[in-house]
């Protein structure tokens, strides 16, 4: 078997094993798919370093017309893709195990999370639209079950992830027929469209829809927070966080770079960077008021897709090579937001902001790694999230899209607010007293966000190895950013950043803040004191401020017209999915009325229906 | 051409009282109505005037038959449209007795749970 | 093979009645006499897919005297669908059919369907094809009322009164082509109207006929009776209904008649294809707001159909490129056999649901995936297939009609395809999502698998929805050419008449 092929075979053959392990034994199924999840990142690190490779074989020819090839390419971009799908798959299988140690879930997990290793490397690899189509949606069909192993209300949540994701599945498959009709041929590689005529411009914007819904950006992200509550931390840390958004803008990138080649300034590129400019604020305002920490986290999943999509939608090489830098981030820093929520939720039986408080001490590595995770969410230098916007804000200066540079930076400010609030709430503030004996999550569960927690760090203060390695190569015209010794710099402007002075300067304020601190105001800067209310001494424990209270402002305190979509950030007023429910119900209930039961009614039709094909036929023939 | 304009004058008798009926019992009348306008359809597309029954008789020249003799095909046709026609009935009549058990009613109107 | 091919109606019709006889002797011999037959029909017709296509005369008559039957590629996947799937319905109707009395009955009645069905596929002879349909057809009104309860009745009757005017319809169109062709087998006819030409007589039977027809295959505005017939009837001849009689009755008659008889027009094209895309749209709209797990299903058939019908039309079209109109009718036969496999996978699932819990609504039903994981499971592959999720089988012929509509510069129709396989996707995520996962009610917390003989039919059905996608090399290019070339080839089949 071609070592392409073998990549997608044998963890789509391996899946069917854990299907006939008991419940019981979950875990042998659980480290039964690790090494095969390991067997996998050791190939595609192999092939990562064994340069581009192609395999093709002509299947079968459908109807006698349509020639079905099932085409494979691995080039650079591709194997970085695929070799980063690879070490999620590894880190979310091995957290699954300690994650789902307890709960009554089938091995038939383990199962789903192989077959989604084997479709998602069949998406990176594919050369032919159609091969990549079937794998997309098998990755969507799969998202589904897996999302329909959660907890309550996961039926609802699995439902409209389906939904929309099959809306945008649609949409690739009549902008890759489309393609097919004009052009004929449906190899990547081998197709090259200007996006001139009406024909194209609707096949990018189909193409474009599918991408985007993928990972989860504006205005199809809405299955994205409706799942996190219910859906297990693990699937959520694997599938939204990381995987999705690695092959929407995988795919997006193709299809915009390659495939479409749009160009700096055109509609298409505006357009895309509208949706980004958009997807950036409205999510993040949204994250800012949620209550619940994996609802949060994942508007922040999809406000983050916005920098991506702007980057890459850009058609300017910096700005790309940041959007493609930061879909690499968000996924390491992501999936490292929703393994630590997964962390609180297993010792704390909820993920309600409210309800916690105090963790630090309890989850000590679960908060470093958090914290780490949410400053690079943030875009707080150091860390890889700076990194990526900082190339992401260069571009739009070089472009001189001040109005979306403004968008970036306000978006990336909104989201060091609610992550403060996420800190606060989970991890500093008061103890309630029923967690005094949470512990500390296994290790085998540590070891994951640990891994993304240094990759966070080490991406950001050696920020010009990972471009250098993985992403300059994959972008035409990425080698106008200069990562000479050290520095990260772009060659026509001047925009300059040097990670290793830079985190060298901040170590030494940190160090001065320490001295500081340990010299002057040292000692009880907190004191309990119970509260004194009408006479009466209140318990702190009935009392407790809730860190989520201070950001009521900003649903109580802005213009109607923000009132109202962060009302319906609850109930999905403005939500396409519910809009368009609503009147196809409409519809529906028409159609419903029209067939009354009487038989008359259906007699009537019949005459009717007849009399209009014999006039059609007799007198239009 | 007489005759078939008033088989179609039966057909769309048949047709208003299947439509237009609301009583089950007429409206299976209807429906026998335009079976019986489609036989005498039939009949007549098979008939010629002055015609002998297709029974070809020892003495009797080939020629002669074929000049004057009735197309025999749709008088078979006929028959085992009435046949059918009869199982159908048959059929019809017996549900409909037993949906009168079940509804007490004969009104097709009201027999409409299965709606929507 | 050649010389037993008429025993495809002779063995159902003669066991029919044999079974009620020897009912009087033995009570039990009758699950025994229909699961024999239907597996000797099923071997049969499996083989004849191997057979190259011949003309049989009944009797020794030659055409255009006797009654001729022809076996070509379409008759031969026809009858391959209409007995292989019998075969499980009756599998399944072995444990299901013990909750109702007079199972013998139940069963003659079924054999007399499945002697209509292969009557109507094998014939070649316009009015044999009637009486064949008529015989499918009452047996079939009587299977729907086979529950004699209020539903049950009411949908028959429907049906009934319905389907009779179709009927009607029919047999008025085939008396108007014989007085004008003097002939009522099928390949003699067709090279009549070669020569009397399209006129506006013939023009009206192909009104009647789409009409007689459409009703039977239950395309939109003639639908109306299959919402209510097909739910109402046992899970088994649900099964048999919206998997294969539509098919034989409707479908087939349509494409015989159209493509072998009358020829490609570019008139007729046109309405099939509208007729297509509104039974499509307006199907799948309705099938949406459905609480009836079946009533959903049966709602799905019509727009299922409508997806068969719109590539019949566009195979017919004469103004489109040849390879185009042929890759529309690919498409389209290869989506009959996969519905036929999806579909009634997904109403026997229905049945072993109402078997163990005791309720259509889906409403009432959840989490059934875990007290039921095989029923769960073929329902859920069944599902995706028909929702058009790859790698099964919906998807691959969904696929087909989509570019061939695109192909042809039908944008709009190739949208809405693409758009209704959207909608139908809605509709069975909903019905999985309501009967497979959620909250299990504590009703049903006891609810078992369903029996052995009922577990069967549903994993062969889920096993062919995913075959039939992933196998295409093994069929498509011998079965589905071999069926879509008979249909094309006028000329070869007007060359029956000689008969072999």
């Amino acid at each position: 078997m071609h070592e392409l092929l073998s990549i997608i075979i044998v963890p789509a053959v391996a899946g069917i094993v854990p299907i006939f392990v008991p419940r019981r034994w979950k875990v042998v199924a659980g480290v039964y798919s690790l090494a095969v999840a390991a067997w996998v990142l050791l190939r595609s690190v192999a092939l990562y370093g064994g340069g581009d490779a192609a395999w093709a074989k002509f299947l079968f020819n459908l109807g006698g017309q349509l020639p079905f090839v099932f085409g494979l390419r691995l080039y650079h971009f591709s194997a970085f893709v695929l070799l980063f799908v690879a070490i999620f798959a590894v880190l979310s299988i091995l957290y699954s195990i300690g994650y789902l140690w307890s709960k009554d879930k089938p091995s038939l997990y383990y199962s789903f999370m192989l077959w989604t290793i084997s479709a998602a490397a069949g998406v990176v690899l594919a050369d032919n639209l159609l091969i990549l189509l079937i794998f997309w949606e098998i990755l969507t069909a799969l998202l589904f079950f897996l999302t329909n192993m959660g907890e309550k209300g996961h039926e609802k949540s699995a439902a409209k992830a389906f939904t929309v994701l099959g809306l945008s599945d649609a949409a690739m498959l009549l902008g890759i027929v489309l393609l097919w009709v004009t052009k004929g041929t449906l190899t990547m590689s081998g197709l090259s469209v200007s996006a001139g005529d009406p024909f194209s411009v609707a096949a990018f914007i189909l193409l474009f829809v599918g991408a985007i819904a993928k990972a989860g950006a504006m205005p199809f992200h809405s299955w994205v927070p409706e799942m996190a509550v219910s859906t297990p931390a693990s699937i959520m840390a694997f599938l939204p966080a990381s995987l999705d958004k690695l092959l929407g803008i995988y795919f997006l990138a193709r299809i915009s770079l390659d495939i479409f080649a749009i160009r700096a300034g055109s509609g298409l590129s505006l357009m895309m960077m509208i949706v980004g400019a958009a997807t950036i604020i409205f999510a993040v305002l949204m994250a800012l008021v949620q209550h619940n920490l994996k609802k949060l986290l994942s508007f922040h999943a999809v406000s983050q897709v916005g920098y991506m999509v702007m980057g890459v939608g850009s058609g300017i090489p910096i700005a790309i090579v940041g959007g493609l830098f930061h879909m690499l981030n968000n996924a390491i820093y992501k999936s490292g937001l929703f393994l630590g929520a997964g962390a609180v939720e297993k010792r704390a039986g909820t993920t309600e902001l409210d309800q916690l408080g105090g963790f630090a001490r309890l989850m000590p590595v679960t908060f470093i790694t958090m914290a780490i995770a949410a400053l690079s969410i943030s875009g707080i230098p150091p860390m890889n999230g700076f990194a990526s916007k900082w190339l992401i804000y260069q571009g739009m200066l070089e472009g001189r899209h001040i109005v979306f540079l403004v968008v970036a930076i306000f978006g990336s400010a909104l989201t060091l607010a609610s992550f403060v609030k996420v800190i606060h709430s989970v991890f500093l503030g008061r103890r309630p007293e029923r967690f005094a004996a949470v512990k500390e999550v296994d290790f085998s569960m540590q070891l994951p966000m640990i891994f993304l927690a240094i990759l966070c760090v080490l991406f950001g203060i050696f920020a010009q190895y990972p471009l250098e390695r993985f992403i300059i190569p994959s972008v035409s015209g990425g080698e106008l950013v200069n990562i000479s010794m050290g520095n990260i710099a772009t060659v026509p402007t001047d925009g300059f950043w040097s990670p290793g002075a830079a985190t060298a300067l901040i170590v030494v304020g940190i160090i001065l803040g320490l001295l500081v601190y340990a010299f002057t105001g040292r000692g009880a800067y907190r004191t309990d004191e119970n509260v004194w209310i009408g006479g009466n001494v209140m318990d702190n424990e009935e009392i407790r401020v809730p860190g989520t209270h201070f950001y009521k402002t900003v649903t109580d305190d802005l213009g109607p017209a923000v009132k109202t979509l962060f009302a319906d950030g609850d109930k999905g007023a403005a939500d396409g999915y519910n809009i368009i429910g609503r009147m196809g119900n409409g519809v529906v209930q028409l159609l419903r009325a029209i067939h009354n039961g009487n038989l008359s009614t259906y007699l009537a039709w019949i005459v009717i229906g007849l009399g209009i094909l014999a006039f059609m036929l007799i007198f239009k023939l | 051409m007489i005759l078939y304009f008033l088989t179609l004058v039966l057909f769309v008798m048949g047709v208003y009282c299947l439509i237009a009926k609301k009583n089950i019992v007429k409206k299976i009348i209807g429906l026998v109505i335009i079976d019986y306008a489609i036989n005498l359809f039939i009949i007549l597309i098979g008939y010629r005037r002055d015609g002998v029954a297709p029974i070809l008789f020892k003495d009797m020249p080939m020629e002669e038959f074929a000049r004057h003799s009735v197309d025999p095909l749709p008088q078979a046709l006929v028959l085992t449209s009435i046949v059918i026609g009869l199982g159908v009935l048959a059929l019809q009549v017996a549900i409909c007795l037993r949906l009168y058990e079940k509804y007490k009613t004969f009104n097709m109107s009201e027999i409409n749970r299965l709606k929507g | 093979m050649q010389g037993l091919y008429p025993l495809f109606t002779a063995i159902p019709l003669a066991a029919a009645f044999l079974n009620l006889l020897v009912t009087k002797v033995n009570k039990k011999a009758a699950d025994y006499i229909a699961f024999v037959v239907a597996a000797v029909l099923a071997v049969m017709a499996v083989r004849m897919l191997f057979e190259a296509p011949f003309s049989y005369r009944v009797g020794g008559w030659s055409a255009p005297w006797g009654i001729l039957l022809v076996s070509d590629g379409m008759s031969a996947l026809m009858l391959t669908l209409i007995n292989v799937v019998s075969l499980l319905a009756i599998v399944y109707s072995l444990s299901y059919m013990t909750a109702y009395t007079a199972k013998p009955k139940y069963y003659s009645l079924f054999l007399l369907m499945i002697a209509g069905m292969n009557g109507v596929v094998m014939t070649g002879d316009l009015f044999n094809l009637f009486v064949f349909l008529e015989i499918a057809s009452i047996a079939s009104y009587a299977l729907v009322g086979f529950g004699t309860e209020h539903e049950e009745l009411e949908a028959s009757f429907k049906y009934l009164i319905l389907g009779t005017v179709a009927s009607t319809a029919i047999l008025f169109g085939i008396a108007f082509l014989y007085s004008m062709t003097g002939t009522l087998n099928l390949p003699d006819m067709a090279r009549q109207l070669e020569i009397v030409g399209i006129n506006r007589a013939v023009a009206f039977v192909i009104a009647l006929f789409i009409m007689g027809f459409g009703l039977k295959a239950s395309t939109v505005p003639f639908h109306a009776w299959l919402p209510d017939a097909h739910p109402s009837a046992p899970a088994p001849i649900s099964a048999m209904l919206s998997g294969v009689l539509i098919k034989a009755l409707g479908v087939y008659t349509i494409a015989r008649i159209m493509f072998n008889v009358i020829g490609p027009n570019g008139m007729v094209s046109s309405l099939l294809m509208f007729l297509g895309a509104l039974s499509m749209v307006v199907g799948v709209l309705l099938a949406l707001g459905q609480s009836d797990f079946k009533r959903m299903l049966a709602y799905s058939s019509i727009s299922q159909i409508g997806y068969i019908t719109m590539g019949f039309g566009l195979g017919l079209n004469p103004a489109v490129p040849p390879a185009v109109a042929a890759l529309g009718l690919f498409g389209a036969l290869y989506h009959l056999i996969n519905h036929a496999a999806f579909k009634s996978c997904l109403f026997l699932c229905s049945g072993a649901f109402e078997y163990r819990t005791g309720t259509r609504n889906r409403f009432e039903m959840g989490g059934l995936m875990r007290r039921m994981p095989v029923t769960g499971a073929a329902c859920s592959i069944a599902s995706l297939s028909i929702a058009g999720v790859p790698p099964f089988n919906g998807f691959w012929s969904k696929l087909v009609i989509i570019m061939a509509f695109m192909q042809a510069g039908y944008y709009v129709y190739g949208s809405v395809a693409v758009l209704v396989a959207l909608m139908t996707l809605m509709t069975f995520i909903k019905l999985q999502s309501s009967v497979l996962f959620g909250q299990l009610p504590a009703r049903f917390a006891a609810v078992k698998e369903a029996p052995v003989a009922m577990v069967v039919p549903l994993v062969i059905l889920a096993m062919l929805c995913i075959g039939l996608g992933i196998a295409y090399p093994l069929f498509g290019e011998s079965v589905l050419q071999a069926a879509r070339d008979s249909l094309l080839d006028k000329l070869a089949y007007m060359g029956y008449i000689i008969g072999g």
